[in-house]
Formats: C-alpha cells, sequence, structure tokens
C-alpha cells in the first residue's frame, strides 16, 4: 500500500512522526505489570478453557461505594401556578359527562351519536341489557 | 365480515370530521403524499381538552347570533359557564380571551 503522502491527503498536514527509538509510555513499574498480566492471562485461560476474566484486579470505585437511596420527589411542571388554583382554559364542570356534553354542544348527528353512545354504554353498565 | 361501528366509534369519526372543517386539522404534503395529522378525540374516559375547546367555541358562536341557548350560557366576568338545557353546569371556560370576545360579541 502506497504510503500516505501529503499529496494523497490533500491539504491536510501529517501529524509529527516520532523520531525512531522506544514510544513514550510513562508506566510505573507496577502498571507495567498488570498490563503483562492483562495481556498473558486471558491467553493462559483461553488455553485451559476458560474464556472469563476480570478486566482489572481492582475494584470499580463506583461499585465499592455505597449506592445513595432513591427518594421519590414529587414533580411541580408549573410551580408558579399552585394546584389549588389551577384551572384550565376550557374544562368538564365538576359532575358533568362528557357523552352529556357532547350532546348538549353538538349539531344534530352529533346529538344523535352521543345519545345513541350514551344508551349503549348505561347498557353495557346495566350487564349487557339493553 | 362487516364490523358495525359503536355509536362511540360513529362519535369519534363525526367529531374528527368536525375538527376537519374546523380549520384546525394540520396537514403534511409530501410530494405524492398528504398525511392529516388527527387529534385523539377520546383520551381514556376524557375529551381531548382541545375538542371540547373546539365545541364550546362553536356552541357559544351560535348562541351570539341566535336567541334560542342563550339563557344556558352564563357570563361572569372572569368565565362563562354553559349549562344543560336543565340547568346543570356543564362546561367552564376559563379562557379570559374568549370570555372577552363572547362578552364583546353581545354588545
Amino acid at each position: 500500500m502506497a504510503p500516505i503522502t501529503p499529496t494523497r491527503i490533500g491539504s491536510v498536514e501529517q501529524a509529527p512522526r516520532q523520531s525512531g527509538g522506544t514510544p513514550l509510555i510513562n508506566l510505573t513499574s507496577t502498571e507495567l505489570n498488570r498490563l503483562v498480566y492483562d495481556v498473558r492471562s486471558p491467553l493462559n485461560q483461553a488455553q485451559n478453557g476458560f474464556s472469563t476474566r476480570p478486566v482489572s484486579t481492582e475494584e470499580s470505585q463506583a461499585l465499592s461505594t455505597t449506592q445513595p437511596q432513591i427518594t421519590k420527589t414529587p414533580l411541580n411542571l408549573q410551580p408558579e401556578i399552585p394546584t389549588e388554583t389551577y384551572r384550565p382554559a376550557v374544562a368538564l364542570a365538576p359532575g358533568a359527562n362528557m357523552l352529556e356534553v357532547i350532546f348538549a354542544l353538538g349539531n344534530g348527528q352529533l346529538k344523535t351519536l352521543a345519545a345513541q353512545a350514551n344508551r349503549e354504554q348505561a347498557a353495557l353498565n346495566n350487564g349487557g341489557k339493553a | 365480515m362487516s364490523e358495525e361501528k359503536s355509536a362511540l366509534e360513529q362519535l369519534e369519526v363525526a367529531l374528527k370530521e368536525l375538527w376537519k372543517r374546523s380549520g384546525q386539522a394540520s396537514v403534511i404534503a409530501a410530494k405524492h403524499t398528504e398525511f392529516v395529522i388527527e387529534p385523539k378525540i377520546f383520551m381514556g374516559d376524557k375529551l381531548n381538552p382541545e375538542i371540547l375547546k373546539m365545541l364550546a367555541l362553536n356552541y357559544l358562536s351560535q348562541t351570539s347570533h341566535q336567541d334560542s341557548g342563550i339563557g344556558n350560557v352564563e357570563v361572569a366576568p372572569d368565565k362563562i359557564t354553559i349549562n344543560s338545557p336543565k340547568g346543570k353546569p356543564l362546561v367552564i371556560i376559563n379562557d379570559q380571551r374568549v370570555v372577552q370576545q363572547y362578552i364583546n360579541s353581545r354588545l
């Protein structure tokens, strides 16, 4: 494969290359040993028929800390309007039935259908008897 | 097999038609297709508040021109109450814009 040159990649500049030698990895000996273990360990286990292993010997900090208890707080979406004073723009009056309202406000066809639906619901509530 | 619609389903269809005729329906027009956005009429055992508002406004627009039914509308400075012919309160309108428009139309 042809090397990537400025002519191939247009005007995008190549990143400065490292001038040979050992790549700079700042690891302590402990970290290096752990890295080697992490690479070797699955290879050894795979040979022995094991396929799972802990990713790291360190216990996750998130797991070690105790989870805070979940508390439920009621969410008020309209904090500026207290619930008891909230009045919707248009609402059914207390005790009014939806079909009753459609019957009163609707035109001829809606009136007929609302009355019929009301009778059907009454029949259903009455155990299927019309 | 013919499936006969229940009265409630027919009522739903009729209200959707009324919604379309009221000019509030939204249409998404694609190149070869049109999608009409229909409201959900019944939300559980409740009427969609937008449909209720449409019915109430429609009713009020007729009562302001006709003598019949005016006795069924109680007007207060802050709200309008629509009553049944027997006097039972059915709908309460708190929308101040609607209340003011109704009061002004009767002057």
